[in-house]
């Protein structure tokens, strides 16, 4: 029988932060059913390449410094380019209340604050994610 | 999705379309119901890869080792496609692969495909669709595909089946060694690695290797002596040091597979192992359907319930129904 596992990349798109709160959400998404490409830290291109190899249909990026709009503009962009549908972005982290309405403007979703709880998130991937046919 | 959709999947891996192989390879692992028609096409146009097993218990480097291999093969011009398996969670069938992270090296390059896959459940340290996949790669123009896998117990070893070359990777601990030992997976190596040499006590474990790969029983002989003596190489995956040996190794395996005539004792020996798979897990409990929903079964079920059939006489019998449907087959009915 024809079903489909959800699938989501998940990484930081910068360096210093530790990566204690990614860790825990792949957990989660995994208990929730999911498969999850963890990845500690990767360049926007990385995430591009490989969203596109794994055929994810989530990508959740996180970023606790200053410069994600910069990084969510280089993935969104790209994936574009490159022709990769149906691909759910969601970031994660500390996003100042201005940068909402950019981020969302350039096709990211779903924007996650610190106090964000992990159900939500996994709710809105359900809510959200691209039909496969 | 329909023929056409097919034909242009098909059309694209065999451009080594990177987002169309991605997106092939999770129609066989969702089982799509046009994934056979994909591999169907696909098929005639694959066997040209030498595919790899590396397995090995968890944490032996294995990946960092994957990564360090891929490397020199991109270096030779060879493509490279990765398949790097981890277990799904029993309990809500999710996973969390991580065996990227250690292969941000070649990830991104132009020659190298890796796809993370969960087992999904599928016995062996395999995923159900983990021999499609490779069809994929194959079909795609990989030369060499690698399969990486946990071994960790007899069952953790379904990889040689796929496998023209097995790489079994251990660590330097006495007691890791003659685990490796019990969990079989000396007896399916072709070529054997202690990575991490770089820590103590890694002259003793090698020692102790080298004793009992002496003695070790040599499998595929038939009625020749096997020619092939396994080596035995010491690596330190982070630095890198020792990789070129495993490479050389690797393809002197291949040689040496194609010029005594095992390379076509393997090939028999995966497809067998893919039909029986197959027969079992496609072909027979489509045969249960029909078996079930034909009015035969509902005819002789009261017929056994009273004593005048055994359920045996009952199997015999439904087992005459045609294992596959056809139209003549129900005008027989
Ligand atoms: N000291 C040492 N550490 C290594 C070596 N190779 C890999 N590692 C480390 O061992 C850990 C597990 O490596 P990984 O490749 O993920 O192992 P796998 O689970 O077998 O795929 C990582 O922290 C690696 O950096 C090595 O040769 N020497
Ligand atoms: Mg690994």
């Amino acid at each position: 029988m024809a079903s489909h596992t959800i699938r989501v990349l998940l990484c930081k798109t910068t360096m210093e932060s530790h990566d204690r709160g990614v860790r825990f959400l792949a957990t989660k998404l995994r208990d929730a059913g999911m498969e999850v490409i963890y990845l500690n830290f990767l360049e926007p291109v990385e995430v591009v390449d490989t969203a596109i190899e794994e055929d994810v249909d989530v990508i959740g990026l996180s970023s606790s410094v200053e410069g994600h709009v910069a990084v969510l503009e280089a993935v969104t962009s790209q994936l574009q380019t490159r022709g990769h549908r149906r691909v759910l972005v969601l970031v994660g982290g500390v996003i100042p209340e201005e940068d909402i309405a950019p981020l969302q403007a350039m096709g990211v979703q779903g924007v996650f604050g610190p106090g964000s709880y992990v159900s939500d998130i996994i709710q809105f991937i359900h809510d959200h994610v691209p039909a496969r046919v | 999705m329909d023929g056409t959709e097919i034909e242009r999947i098909y059309a694209g891996i065999c451009d080594g379309d990177k987002g169309v192989i991605a997106q092939a390879i999770t129609l066989v692992e969702d089982r799509h119901d046009q994934a056979d028609a994909l591999l169907e096409r696909l098929y005639p146009h694959t066997g040209r890869a030498h595919v790899i097993g590396i397995t090995g218990p968890p944490g032996a480097g294995k990946s960092t080792l994957v990564n360090e291999i891929a490397r020199i093969w991109v270096t030779q011009g060879l493509r490279v496609g990765i398949i790097a398996i981890d277990p799904s969670s029993p309990f809500s069938q999710g996973a969390v692969l991580g065996d990227r992270v250690r292969m941000r090296g070649v990830s991104g390059q132009q020659h190298v495909f890796i796809r993370s896959l969960a087992n999904r459940g599928f016995l062996g340290g395999l995923s159900r669709s983990t021999a499609d996949v490779v069809k994929i790669l194959d079909g795609a123009g990989m030369d060499v595909i690698v399969i990486e896998t946990v071994g960790v117990g007899q069952s953790e070893v379904a990889v040689c089946e796929l496998a023209h070359t097995v790489v079994v990777v251990a660590v330097p601990n006495a007691g890791d060694a003659v685990q490796t030992l019990k969990a079989g997976l000396l007896e399916i190596a072709d070529v054997f690695v202690v990575n991490k040499c770089d820590v103590i006590g890694a002259e003793n474990t090698v020692r102790q290797l080298r004793q009992m790969l002496a003695i070790r029983r040599t499998p595929d002989m038939g009625d020749r002596p096997s020619r092939w003596d396994i080596p035995l190489l010491k690596t330190n995956a982070l630095v890198p040091e020792g990789v070129t040996d495993v490479v050389r190794s690797v393809d002197e395996h291949r040689h040496y597979l194609r010029s005594s005539g095992l390379w076509e004792t393997r090939e028999a020996r995966r497809v067998t192992n893919e039909v029986e798979l197959l027969l079992r897990e496609d072909v027979v409990p489509r045969f249960l359907d029909r078996a079930r929903q034909s009015g035969l079964w509902d005819t002789l079920l009261p017929r056994v319930i009273s004593r005048e059939l055994s359920p045996l006489n009952m199997a015999h019998r439904l087992a005459e129904i045609p294992i596959i449907a056809s139209s003549n087959a129900d005008e027989k009915e």
